[in-house]
């Protein structure tokens, strides 16, 4: 009791003199409610005391009472007149008599507190306190802990539930109104003057519902009020897939976001673009953004990939790695896409491509929370491509000699003349007939307290691949994240730390290319050895040649604020990341012909690449909120610096003495630089954000961004980008509450422009090279001029207009959201053709070329089944856009042919006019009439049709017995056989089952040329004519999640909190009227930057199924 | 309402501070070049960057421009006069040139007159930086600049004599793109006065070792063929006398012209692993015993141009051994090597015996007989062949019909000289016309066209005729 006197002390050492005494009272219930829980309270009628003073001032008085007795007086310094003197003379008395008798008639008055806390106020002032305590509780009836309890008025009180959910906090106005919320849950308003004593709050998931909090960029706001075109998808969709990298988990489930994957093997690439490309030749990828920290891998090379590779080497997935597959999706709270002017224009120049965010977890107050999750799982190669039998094969290969009347010889017709005519192998079967083994393990330990949270995690993952051999990848990471608030919450910071380990070892080919060898090629000679032909590497050999790559990846963020004023906050992100890849490429001698090899100076190889990435951002800002008439204002100002440097090197080492030694580039007999990279970006920016609600029915947003980039010229280095939001809820109109089926409703626009900088670095100041040492000139190296400066260059311009309407029936059962869009995209920026004469014959420069993205974008979600065991809900997207050139000033200054009305990416065809009955030869229309079909004369645009694309996730959930089933849908025309080559038989390739349709004798009626063994621009243009061009649309079944919610009773006998068994499959079938394919969506990575289209054989993503346990504890 | 003034003061001080912040921005913005790249301004500043700039005229990138651009000078060259055949029809961009009817979109072509001024933008900016330099070591200016300025000749001599009168492009790219050609006169006269700069700037030792850095010899050979080109017989006499008199230089045996330690050599450009760029082009295999024809066969014409056992059919030319017999140009023997190094062989560019024939041409155009003679003799003994015949050194036109044949047998493969020769001799029509009478046209044939995508890019440029 003696020990927590000394608290009383706080007061007189602490003189709050000038502050108004509201404040001071708000301060001191804040104190209060804080030591409320060390402090026990003691009953007043429990403490009697002795006293006896003369002619004292009232404040010695209470300094007697706090001396020798557990209670604390709460008063203002200078409030007790001097002259007041008081004389008490007491034995034994409850210090409630006391103060009776000493400010009897002194004007002042006293109230007794909780907590033994004694307010003494004059006696006019009334102080309406009261105590407010109670639990919250999830719909389960499960406590919730780390609950934000708050005023609206007092905004200096608040408290957080404990481990239990139990909260207190005492309210000194009747009047206010105590605000419930936590992220994740829907916020709830309570007036204090009808709180009933044990005050029971049940909280409500939020997710999916208008309260959800939407992250913008340098903030949050709610579905409900937010006045851009935002897309997001939370942890609940990232953790049913079993996939490596969370863009996968994105695939068909957001409008106007189209996401493929080069190849379905470990580590490969992705190709994510944001309501279609503005950029005729620059980048086209989005900003992500981890936490607020900038992440890509994007380093200046061109094209823009998200890949450090651009200055390595690639193996069999390409090694274009995606940054975030060293992003672990079970680390991942939600991902937010911001695709219009409002929501992006606060990026400036780097906002065009659109913006994903992407918010980790974090710990959260409350009892320590252990989690795993484990599964396993088997993946194959979900179709082949039906390819000739050898029988088939090799008629196709005598018909095309006996067509061309050409004589088969061992040089050319190998399989005809020497190999065994009878022998098969299903090459398919043989090289990607596998089975990859995926195995993925996670575990997080996460808690806190009021003031303190943290959260530990860490991932394993290996991914194997369907190739014969041992190849695969395997993913480590940890993950840091904690939190801190000061005892006022004035002053808070949060710190993440993520360190991912990323090793695979593939071949140096994608072995789905091997798909069409020839069938009765032999791999052996008798005597065991490989076999060889000039014209035919043996595949065998692509198995011994490995490229081996290590990613680490380190990402960091800080970010601290604090109150400095009501309503006035100043904060801070603080960012860095890592990346470093480093890879090799073994070519040993026994993987290579050994007639070509020369034993004297042997022509094995190492290639060797080390490449990283480092970023640092500083982005200090300053909020502030105030109500202004009936309505919030909420202003933000900030500004960012950011550096990037880029660092790589790439060499070859020839020469080992043996394959043995080819394991380090140090055995090499001699070493090439082939190039490094090494570059260096700054970005500068000040920003500010002003929005304004009016009573929940009109919102207005402005965003103005002002930066300068190291890319652009000295006359161009800054820019001014802004856009304008507005929404209005018009269902909180008064005229509107009659109407109950419309729950919801809200109209929504925003205009504004953007910028695009994706383009290499130094590309405006005038610089010499300097190359590898294969260009140094006898030992000394060389610098050449290598660009013409252009102090003009600066940003792509990208106008954005967007207009939606959101609506919510029967209470927000059914919610529809509606956009269109409309970006121009204008200073393209493009390499502009010069006469070679100037001796370079090309420059970065912005070009008048406008290209327009339009499109229509509708997100639907409905619980159609709702009842006390059962539920379903279903929830579809549907995009609809064109990409068209509007315009384009002097065409023949650029390199590639565009075409005004088409769109960036038109293909042009020959168009077939069906086979000649003779010969069986395909004919062309002679478009210009001049006599010959020319590639330069005779072709025209690909038609599109009616492109469109989407997804559709069905969920059930029946008990515990949770159903998840998606699709995603693309409408599209594409070339639909790619994987014919003509003329057919003309070399050692098989085909696919097509050729056995193909024109054969006279008077064949088909549309599949003839064989030949002489190629001519007949047969080559087939493939470019419109005769391979059609409906290539497809329908992917691209996850299906069933998950088994223990019953709690059970769990809790075993000590956990929940228990859940799930399978889960991925990529499980896929619908395509391209038969002559892997996958619709892959693509050759090194491409031309653009969506995969399934044009190019390539490892597709592999239907796999995984079964898993799921528990926290 | 206190907290409102104070709100104001700080947001006022926080904004302002931003302000200060941001214009500071402006500067932290200017980057430096990264590490494999310096500022254009500060190249020409010390001896070893400007040595770094002139070194990338020597070697533009060993997979690089220049180097095809240097082994085009001899294939195109060669398969457009009567030297060279080239055996792969269905690659038509090169056999335009073998039948003299070269498209104006031909891909190849314009890469060649391209590259060209590729290489031309580095020497102008050479010049132009080292002029304009104060802080380079005198001698190593004077080196420097000489060496530019003997590239810049040496481009433009190539350009004059494939294309006729061409741009005289300068060191900034955007003013060179829209320049109108000069007259052929006036390209002689640049790559003239760029020579005779050159002279004076550069001394007769060479920097470093294998004569791989150009000389004043070097510069003197080159313009004793200009002047001779111009019909400036005395001084092309000159020229040449003043470098075999030099004494500095040796004819080699055959077998060892080619080496990179040849006495013979005056000027050859080094290559990173120690073989020559030209030497691969020619042929697509290496070994003898193969049925496959080389890229570029020797013609039945050269080979049938050489005296019985003449040493140079002997070292100079082979042949395929199974099926048809194909011959091959095999004055450079390797074809691979590890790493550069004395023994090697580089892309020779001049060597001795050209000023032997130039001289012996300039003497006999000059009526001096005998001394004409006297230097294709040496030539000839060089070869293992006896003098030339009385009959061969009667008259002037026989002396110099005898000199044309031994130029045909001695330079053979070489950076055009076939081609020039049947140019500026008047030859090309009637000899051409034979072999190719179908596609050879006297007025079109002898230039090659300008590419006709920069003829549409720079409105000034007009094209060659007939084209």
């Amino acid at each position: 009791m003696q020990k927590s006197t000394k608290n009383g002390a706080l007061f007189s050492l602490c003189p709050i003199g000038k502050i108004p005494l509201v404040m001071k009272l708000a301060f001191t219930l804040i104190v209060i409610s804080c030591l409320s829980v060390s402090a026990l309270p003691v009953r007043s009628q429990d403490v009697k005391m002795s006293i006896n003073l003369k002619n004292a001032a009232i404040s010695t008085v209470l300094k007697n009472i706090e001396k020798s007795t557990p209670y604390k007086f709460v008063y203002n310094n200078n409030v007790f007149p001097a002259n007041t003197k008081v004389s008490i003379e007491a034995n034994s008395l409850s210090v409630a008599e006391i103060l009776n008798n000493v400010l009897k008639n002194s004007g002042f008055t006293f109230k007794l507190l909780g907590d033994n806390m004694i307010v003494v106020t004059k006696a006019d002032q009334r102080v309406q306190t009261q105590r407010i305590a109670g639990i919250v509780v999830d719909e389960d009836g499960i406590p919730v802990p780390g609950v934000t309890i708050r005023f609206r008025n007092d905004k200096r009180t608040s408290t957080a539930t404990d481990a239990n959910g139990h909260f207190g906090i005492q309210s000194a106005d009747d009047n206010d109104v105590l605000i419930v919320s936590l992220v994740g849950f829907k916020t709830q308003e309570f007036a204090v003057k009808n709180i009933p004593s044990n005050f029971r709050i049940i909280m409500q998931s939020s997710i999916g519902s208008l309260d959800e909090v939407q992250v913008i960029g340098y903030g949050t706001t709610t579905r409900q009020l937010n006045t851009g075109s935002v897309s997001s998808i939370s942890v609940k969709d990232i953790a049913n897939q079993p996939v490596s990298n969370p863009l996968a988990a994105m695939q068909g489930k957001l409008a106007g976001v189209q996401i493929t994957q080069n190849n379905g093997l470990p580590g490969s690439g992705f190709r994510v673009q944001i309501r279609g490309v503005g950029s005729i030749g620059s980048g086209t990828l989005p900003l992500y953004i981890i936490d607020g920290v900038p992440f890509t891998l994007f380093n200046g090379s061109i094209p823009a990939t998200d890949g450090l590779n651009a200055y390595g080497i690639s193996g069999a997935n390409g090694g274009e790695a995606s940054p975030l597959g060293m992003i672990n999706p079970d680390d991942i709270e939600r991902i937010d896409v911001l695709k219009d002017a409002d929501a992006t224009a606060i990026y400036g120049s780097k906002g065009a491509n659109g913006v994903i965010l992407i918010t980790t977890k974090k710990g959260s107050a409350g009892k320590t929370k252990y989690s795993v999750n484990f599964y396993q799982g088997a993946g194959t190669v979900g179709h082949f491509i039906d390819m000739l039998n050898t029988q088939d094969y090799l008629a196709m290969r005598r018909g095309a000699f006996a067509a061309s009347g050409a004589t088969p010889s061992t040089a050319n017709a190998p399989d005809l003349v020497t190999w065994d005519p009878t022998a098969y192998t299903n090459w398919q079967q043989k090289f990607i007939g596998g089975t990859a083994h995926t195995t993925n393990a996670d575990f997080s330990v996460s808690g806190g307290n009021a003031q303190n949270t943290f959260l530990f995690s860490s991932n394993y993952r290996h991914d194997g691949t369907v190739y014969p051999g041992d190849f695969g990848g395997n993913i480590f990471s940890n993950r840091l994240n904690a939190g801190h608030n000061s005892e006022d919450k004035r002053f808070g910071i949060n710190l993440n730390v993520n360190y991912a380990y990323q090793h695979n070892v593939m071949p140096s080919t994608d072995l789905t290319s091997l798909y069409n060898l020839a069938p009765n090629l032999p791999l052996y000679n008798a005597d065991g050895s490989l076999y060889w032909h000039p014209s035919v590497t043996n595949p065998m050999a692509y198995l011994m040649r490995p490229n081996d790559n290590t990613t680490t990846n380190l990402i960091t963020n800080m970010d601290v604020h604090y109150d400095i004023l009501p309503g006035l906050v100043v904060k801070a992100n603080l960012g860095y990341s890592l990346t470093g890849e480093k890879q090799t490429l073994q070519t040993p001698l026994t993987s290579l012909n050994p007639s070509t090899v020369n034993l004297a100076a042997p022509s094995n190889t190492l290639r060797y690449a080390n490449n990283t990435i480092s970023n640092y951002i500083v982005e200090p800002q300053l909020a502030y909120r105030r109500k202004i008439a009936k309505g919030s204002l909420d202003a933000l100002v900030g500004s960012t610096f950011q550096r990037t440097q880029a660092d790589g090197l790439s060499l070859t080492g020839t020469g080992f003495s043996s394959d043995a030694l080819i394991g380090s580039i140090n055995n090499a007999a001699a070493i090439v630089n082939n190039g490094s990279n090494n570059s260096d970006y700054k970005y500068n920016a000040l920003f500010a954000r002003v929005s304004y609600n009016w009573e929940d029915k009109y919102l207005v947003n402005g965003t103005f961004r002002r930066d300068g980039s190291s890319r652009f010229g000295a006359n161009r280095r800054f820019g001014n980008f802004w856009a304008i939001g507005a929404g209005w809820i018009f269902t909180n109109e008064s005229f509107m509450k009659d109407i109950s089926w419309l729950s919801f409703g809200k109209l929504r626009g925003s205009y504004g422009l953007t910028g695009n900088d994706q383009i290499a670095n130094y590309q405006s100041d005038a610089y010499y090279n300097a190359v590898g040492s294969a260009s140094s000139y006898q030992g000394q190296s060389i610098i050449f001029p290598s660009n013409i400066p252009n102090a003009d260059l600066h940003w792509e311009t990208n106008k954005k207009l967007d207009a939606a309407v959101e609506l919510g029936f029967l209470k927000d059962r059914i919610f529809l959201k509606a956009d269109y869009f409309r970006n121009l995209s204008s200073d393209q920026l493009l390499n502009i053709v010069v006469p070679t004469q100037a001796g370079i014959s090309s420059y970065l420069a912005n070009f008048p070329a406008v290209v327009e993205n339009k499109g229509f974008e509708f997100e639907l979600s409905s619980t159609n089944i709702q009842s006390k065991n059962f539920r379903w809900t279903t929830s579809v997207n549907l995009t609809i856009q064109r990409n068209k050139i509007l315009s384009i000033d002097q065409p023949q200054k650029l390199f590639s042919t565009y075409y005004i009305g088409q769109p960036v990416n038109a293909i042009q065809l020959y168009h077939f006019t069906g086979l000649n009955p003779a010969t069986g030869v395909p004919t062309y229309q002679d478009m210009n009439g001049d006599g010959a079909v020319t590639f330069a004369g005779d072709r025209s645009a690909a038609p599109l049709g009616h492109p469109y694309f989407g997804g559709l996730t069905n969920s059930f959930t029946y008990k515990n017995l949770t159903l998840d089933v998606s699709f995603l849908f693309n409408h599209r025309m594409g070339y639909i056989n790619n994987s014919s080559s003509y003329p057919l038989g003309v070399g050692l390739s098989n085909q696919n089952a097509t050729a056995l349709q193909r024109w054969m004798t006279a008077g064949d009626i088909s549309v599949y040329p003839g064989v030949t063994s002489v190629s001519t621009a007949d047969y080559s243009n087939y493939n470019s004519s419109d005769a391979n061009w059609g409906d290539a649309s497809f329908i992917k079944l691209k996850n299906v999640s069933l998950n088994y919610l223990l019953p709690n009773q059970w769990t809790k006998k075993i000590g956990f909190n929940t228990v859940s068994v799930f399978a889960r499959g991925e990529n499980l079938y896929t619908w395509a009227k391209q038969k002559y394919t892997y996958d619709p969506e892959s693509t050759v990575s090194g491409a031309a930057p653009g969506l995969g289209t399934g044009q190019f054989i390539a490892m597709p993503q592999l239907r796999t199924t995984v079964i898993g346990l799921n528990c926290t504890f | 309402m206190k907290i409102k003034y104070n709100l104001t003061k700080v947001l006022l001080i926080c904004i302002g501070s931003m302000g200060v912040i941001f214009t500071s921005c402006k500067k932290s913005l200017e980057l430096d070049a990264p590490l494999n790249k310096i500022d254009a301004s500060t190249a020409y500043t010390t001896d070893a960057t400007a040595t770094a700039a002139i070194g990338a005229l020597y070697n533009y990138g060993i997979y690089g421009i220049f180097n095809t651009w240097l082994a085009n000078l001899s294939l195109l060259g060669g398969i457009s006069s009567d030297e060279l055949h080239f055996s792969y029809t269905t690659t038509p961009a090169i056999s335009e040139f073998e039948n003299n009817l070269i498209t104006p979109a031909n891909g190849t072509n314009g890469t060649f007159w391209g590259s060209a001024y590729a290489e031309l933008l580095v020497a102008n900016a050479a010049i132009t930086g080292i002029t304009a330099s104060n802080t380079l070591t005198p001698s190593v200016k004077s080196q420097l600049l000489g060496e530019a300025k003997f590239f810049r000749a040496f481009v433009n001599f190539y350009l004059v004599n494939y294309y006729g009168g061409v741009p005289l492009t300068g060191s900034d790219p955007l003013t060179s793109a829209t320049l109108p050609r000069s007259t052929s006169a006036q390209v002689y006269a640049s790559i003239i006065s760029d020579l005779k700069e050159a002279q004076t700037l550069l001394p007769v030792a060479y920097v470093g070792t294998l004569k791989s850095r150009i000389n004043q010899h070097a510069v003197t050979a080159l313009l004793a063929r200009v002047y001779l080109y111009q019909k400036d017989y005395v001084n092309a006499e000159a020229m040449a006398t003043a470098v075999i008199g030099s004494g500095t230089y040796t004819l080699a045996t055959t077998n060892s012209v080619f080496v990179n330690t040849s006495t013979e050599t005056i000027l050859q450009f080094a290559t990173y692993y120690g073989y020559s760029a030209v030497a691969t082009s020619y042929r697509t295999a290496i070994a003898t015993a193969t049925t496959v024809p080389p890229n570029y066969t020797l013609t039945t014409s050269v080979v049938n141009s050489f005296d019985a056992g003449d040493n140079r059919k002997i070292n100079w030319v082979d042949s395929t051994v199974s099926g048809t017999k194909f011959y091959r140009i095999n004055k450079y023997k390797l074809y691979t090597a590890a790493t550069a190094g004395a023994g090697n062989e580089f892309n020779v560019i001049l060597r001795l015996a050209e000023q032997y024939l130039i001289r012996a041409e300039a003497r006999a155009q000059q009526n001096n007989l005998s001394g004409a003679a006297s230097d294709v003799n040496v030539i000839r003994t060089r070869a293992g062949l006896a003098n030339l015949s009385t009959t061969a050194t009667a008259t002037q036109t026989s002396i110099l019909a005898a000199i044309a044949k031994e130029r045909k047998v001695e330079l053979f493969g070489e950076l055009g000289h076939r081609w020039f020769d049947l140019l500026r001799t008047g030859q090309a029509n009637t000899v051409l016309s034979v072999i190719k009478p179908t596609t050879w046209n006297a007025s079109r044939s002898v230039l090659f066209p300008i590419p006709d995508q920069q003829v549409q890019q720079n409105p000034a440029l007009t094209q060659n005729p007939g084209y």
